[in-house]
């Protein structure tokens, strides 16, 4: 099966001794309940013929023993299992997580967010159900079914052979109809899929004050409905998939039972078995086929756990970094040169940024402005240097170009003011120390000061470490477009990119807040992106819409 | 928790059909476990006492294989049958779920939260099923099945009808035990979980800011931290949860053996039959088998119940009530004004906007340093807050009233907005503005977004250009400028731009200030949120938010 070499399901190579474990606590709980039926009916059949009560103390001591252990193991088989895997989600989620990281920004965008998060949530949850509700559980049956056939192989040899065929065969009979219907399930299902309506939804409920005001809210929640109904629909393959196989698992069982009386008085007549089997062979069928009966409900759910596995192996494949090739230089000091030569970020080959290629080399101490018309791909500029875009043209780094520096190196060198920055949902310390781990509370005050933020974090009950909620959602956009700012300033790197990180300002504010921080960095080389010039003294290149 | 809500009844007309045929599947399977355990015991009994031949009691073992035969069909039907009916419930109070959401009470998105609101429209709704599908029929037949086997038990050997009573006794004082804890962890369950969801989506969100700073590593180890207290915490709810299955278990296991040994010693003096005998010992797992995967199923329907109760509570939720005072036209609106106003947020910390006033065919620009209250001033005005003091007052003519008393959809009706972080509908950009007007062409369309600053040089997609969100197929600017259009499309009394101009170039923005001189011209009321000079001087009212001394 191709989806056991898939990143999500090879994880569990590394507890592959904890599932083994839960499998043979679980065939062991099962067994018990088969050994507790055949010793009940063997004690029952035995005292009807008026033994004295010592040939039946063995007999009652195991009854006693299969009642009891029955319960503890298959509470054992739970937490093993399931502890094992919560063990593999984590794991799994650390691997994909790494797998989006790695992800350049043409590959991403395929993903919205809340997708994102379905597959490191949900995604990872439902592909470990492969071991936690299917193998495992197979497991267990067989352990259990193989050693139940093994007391009938004991008393009536032919008859036990007919119960292993019919027992193996359902066993995979059971797997091969839940591939099956999962198989024509995973091609219906293309049309939409769980987390395109979780985002559908959580678009809805974003949008829903525009919705009010433009009054197409009522149409918002018609597509929604509908699009769920959709989904929905699917699981009538399931129920038809479980309640056939249900029914199969019983009629064969059925079958097993009156073949087992026929075999167990045929026995009895010849003499080959005593009286008080017949009991014992008649009923353990039962129990026998009984262990499969969790098998049809279990199988019904391969088909959402096969897709999840899917997709998320569709995740990593895409984002097979490959650095090897790429050399590390020598370290930098501040003095670093950086050339642009024909430069060019591009989304896809047929090229459709609108300007032309750019050729400069910013100074040391000289801030350089690149402005031009919204929409015109100042940010893909951006996007491109912090090596997320490929780009045409070259950028030479100290003469180095910058696609043959490893990742690491380049974020040594660069820092990067995205336009979308994000804030995380941690104290306003914590946002600090993603810019710089080493930062001192000094030079934190610094750039508190130079974006002016230090009057707002003194106002603050918990000062510095006052959270900021999720996307800083307690802070207005000025606030937090200066934190960010902030952030960004506390980088010890050569060169800084900043993309539009004065928005938001009043003229005032901006002109300080900007001289500032052209003071500060004034030993390093600055490129700021804005559809503005700042009129402060920097260097400024316009871009042409080539028209 | 209750396990069968009255709740349903109310909301969901399938339900009764469903919970007939539930009951229904629990009769029949019934009654053929219990012709299965006396025929059993029949063949048993007449081929080790009596000694008769297979040819003899086929007649008999043909009914085994045919009780099975109809059991196998009983399940078959009542699986499809259970999984229909519950798809046509989970149906039914989704529409209603989105009904009460999208239509008659929106304003619970917020009171909610939107996270919390699409978790229950995504991941509560799809609980609902294996509640309703599978823990709903085990309901009927935990209930029907254990006291029709044992009365028959009873009926057959009295003794061991006492013992099956006194275990069954037991079962509900363990269960309410255990589901008290339960109860209270999942509870836990739910809170860990939306915490490793809200921690991962925080970080995605960041992702590609931790990949600029090179800070990726450092976010696994924390993944892995987060992810190790969810698997902690989540281990111990479910070795309570499963404790309870436990204690089912061995209630019935153990019973199985109390009855086969109690019996069995009966045997050796003949005071029970062995054919009694039998039948008590095929049937006495009956009779714990039903509630054992009640608790099997118990977790599904757990998480189903919560997810059904929050619906019924949104059902629930009285929605504001039509107001009185229609506005005929809103056309004559000759004044909107307010005192000062008071907003409360959760944070203890509260807003204080000044006092203003709107007259049409003037531009109104509000400016002030960040973090104020202007853009909170908007949300007032449209509705999605309420002053904790102070009112916003529109007068017509000589009649006022008070904002709080207008039917509220027929005044939104009269607002224009462009949103600071403004979001569209999902897919191409035609759609933002096919849902405003259907009817609208592609032309039409571009004509509305040329005086914004949009053409079709600027967007190498044209009106096909994929509105998303990781990723958008236009800038930010773009974004503003798409939303300005929007909001011109409608030919509202007031149109309320918050920062229409950041990230907006020269060019555009006297693009944009001849707009709202057209505006104004058309008596509209124009209040603008900026802090460009250009858009400052161009104002006939400036209101100038400040910080007040503390």
């Amino acid at each position: 099966m191709s989806i056991l070499k898939s990143s999500a399901l090879s994880v569990a190579k590394s507890i592959w001794k904890q599932i083994v474990f839960a499998a043979i606590l679980g065939g062991v709980s099962l067994g018990m309940a088969t050994a507790l039926l055949a010793s009940s009916a063997w004690l029952l059949s035995m005292a009807s013929t008026g033994p004295p009560i010592l040939t039946l103390q063995v007999a009652i001591v195991s009854v006693r023993f299969f009642g009891l252990s029955r319960g503890i193991f298959r509470y054992a088989e739970r937490i093993v299992s399931h502890d094992a895997a919560f063990k593999l989600m984590t794991k799994l989620r650390v691997t994909l997580y790494r797998s989006f990281s790695n992800l350049n920004l043409i590959q991403i965008g395929k993903y919205s967010r809340s997708q994102a998060l379905q597959r490191l949530t949900k995604g990872v949850e439902t592909s470990q159900d492969f071991w936690l509700r299917l193998v495992i559980p197979w497991a267990s049956a067989m352990i259990a079914g193989i050693s139940g056939i093994g007391i009938l192989n004991w008393l009536v040899p032919q008859y036990s052979i007919i119960c292993a065929v019919a027992y193996l065969g359902l066993a995979f009979v059971l797997p091969f109809l839940g591939f099956i219907s999962s198989a024509g399930a995973l091609e219906e299902s293309k049309g939409i899929s769980e987390e395109e309506i979780t985002e559908l939804i959580a678009h809805a409920c974003d949008s829903i004050e525009e919705a009010l005001i433009f009054q197409y809210s009522n149409q918002l929640g018609a597509d929604v409905t509908q699009s769920s109904r959709k989904l929905l629909e699917r699981s009538n393959t399931e129920a038809k998939f479980t309640g056939s196989s249900t029914a199969l698992v019983t009629i064969v069982t059925g079958a097993m039972t009156a073949i087992a009386i026929i075999y167990a008085i045929a026995a009895f007549k010849d003499g080959s078995i005593g009286g008080i089997n017949i009991a014992v062979i008649s009923l353990l069928p039962m129990v026998i086929f009984d262990t499969l009966a969790p098998l049809p409900v279990a199988f019904s759910n391969y088909k959402d756990i096969k897709s999840s596995v899917l997709t998320l192996e569709e995740v990593s494949k895409l984002s097979v970094l490959n650095e090897s090739h790429k050399k590390e230089l020598v370290t930098f000091d501040y003095n670093v040169s950086i050339k642009l030569n024909e430069f060019k970020p591009y989304w896809n080959l047929n090229d459709s940024l609108l300007f032309d290629p750019l050729t400069i080399s910013p100074e040391i101490g000289r801030p350089l402005m690149i402005t031009g018309v919204s929409g015109i791909g100042k940010s893909s500029i951006v996007y491109s240097l912090a090596g997320l875009l490929p780009y045409s043209g070259s950028v030479k780094i100290n003469g180095n170009e910058l696609s043959d520096l490893p990742e690491s190196q380049i974020q040594e060198i660069f820092t990067i003011g995205l336009q979308r920055d994000h804030l995380f949902a941690t104290s306003i310390f914590e946002n600090l120390r993603i810019g710089n781990q080493e930062a001192s509370i000094e030079s934190i005050q610094e750039v508190l000061e130079v974006v002016e933020l230090t009057q707002l974090v003194s106002d603050s009950t918990e000062g510095i470490h006052t959270l900021v909620g999720d996307f800083g959602r307690i802070l207005s956009s000025g606030e937090r477009q200066r934190l960010l700012l902030a952030r960004l300033l506390l980088r010890k790197t050569p060169i800084f990119i900043l993309d539009e990180p004065f928005e938001f300002l009043d003229q005032e504010q901006l002109s300080r807040i900007a001289s500032k921080v052209f003071a500060l960095l004034n030993d390093r080389t600055l490129v700021l992106i804005s559809h503005l010039p700042l009129g402060l003294g920097e260097q400024v290149i316009s871009i042409q819409a080539r028209r | 928790m209750k396990l069968l809500d009255p709740r349903l009844l109310r909301h969901s007309h399938s339900s009764r059909g469903f919970l007939a045929s539930a009951a229904l599947n629990a009769v029949v399977l019934t009654s053929i476990t219990i012709a299965q355990a006396f025929l059993l015991a029949d063949i048993i009994v007449a081929a080790f006492q009596q000694e008769k031949s297979v040819s003899e009691l086929t007649f008999k073992i043909c009914m085994i294989a045919l009780l099975f035969v109809a059991r196998a069909s009983s399940q078959f039907i009542g699986e499809i049958v259970s999984s229909k009916m519950s798809q046509r419930i989970c149906n039914e109070l989704r529409t209603g779920l989105f009904g009460a959401i999208f239509k008659s009470n929106p304003e619970i998105i917020r009171q909610k939260g939107a996270g919390q609101i699409s978790l229950l429209a995504t991941r509560g709704i799809a609980n609902l099923d294996p509640y309703f599908s599978r823990f709903m029929p085990q309901l009927f037949i935990s209930l029907f099945v254990p006291l029709v086997v044992g009365i028959t038990i009873a009926s057959r050997d009295l003794l061991s009808g006492l013992v099956v009573l006194c275990t069954i006794a037991l079962i509900p004082l363990f269960g309410a035990l255990i589901g008290k804890f339960t109860a209270a962890a999942m509870e836990k369950k739910w809170k860990t979980l939306g915490l490793l969801s809200t921690h991962l989506f925080d970080l995605l969100s960041g992702l590609t800011t931790l990949r600029v700073f090179g800070r990726v590593d450092k976010q696994e180890k924390q993944i892995e931290l987060v992810g190790d207290r969810y698997r902690k915490e989540t281990m111990g709810v479910l070795r309570i949860s499963f404790l309870s299955s436990l204690v089912l278990e061995l209630i019935a296991t153990l019973s199985v053996a109390l009855l086969a040994v109690q019996i069995g010693i009966r045997l050796i003096d003949a005071h029970i039959t062995l054919f009694n005998g039998l039948v008590v010992l095929i049937l006495a797992p009956e009779v714990y088998w039903p509630l054992r995967n009640i608790a099997a199923y118990f977790h599904a329907a757990a998480d189903g119940v919560k997810a059904a109760e929050e619906i019924y509570e949104i059902l629930e939720t009285p929605t504001a009530v039509a107001k009185s005072a229609k506005i005929q036209s809103l056309n004559k609106i000759s004044e909107i004004k307010w005192n000062q106003l008071t907003v409360e947020y959760s944070t203890s910390s509260e807003v204080n906007i000044p006092a203003g006033h709107l007259l049409p065919g003037k531009l109104v620009v509000i400016t002030g340093p960040s973090g104020i209250g202007k853009s909170t001033l908007f949300a007032l005005l449209m509705g999605f807050k309420t002053p904790s003091s102070g009112e916003i007052e529109v007068w017509q003519g000589e009649n006022r009233n008070l904002l709080g008393e207008l039917d509220i959809s027929d005044w939104r009706s009269e607002i224009s907005w462009v949103p600071q972080a403004p979001h569209f509908p999902k897919g191409a950009l035609r759609e933002t503005f096919l849902k405003i007007d259907s009817k609208l062409s592609d032309p039409q369309i571009w004509e509305l977004l040329h005086p914004c600053g949009i053409s079709s040089v600027d967007l190498v997609n044209g009106l096909d250009t994929p509105l998303g969100d990781f990723v958008d197929g236009v800038s930010v600017g773009q974004k503003r400028r798409i939303a300005l259009a929007r909001a011109l499309l409608r030919d509202s009394k007031i149109f309320l731009l918050d920062e229409p101009t950041a990230s907006v170039d020269d060019f555009n923005e006297d693009e944009l200030l001849t707009l709202f001189h057209e505006l104004k011209n058309d008596q509209k009321i124009v209040v603008v949120i900026s802090h460009r000079p250009r858009v400052i001087e161009a104002a006939d009212y400036l209101l100038i938010f400040e910080k007040s001394d503390k």
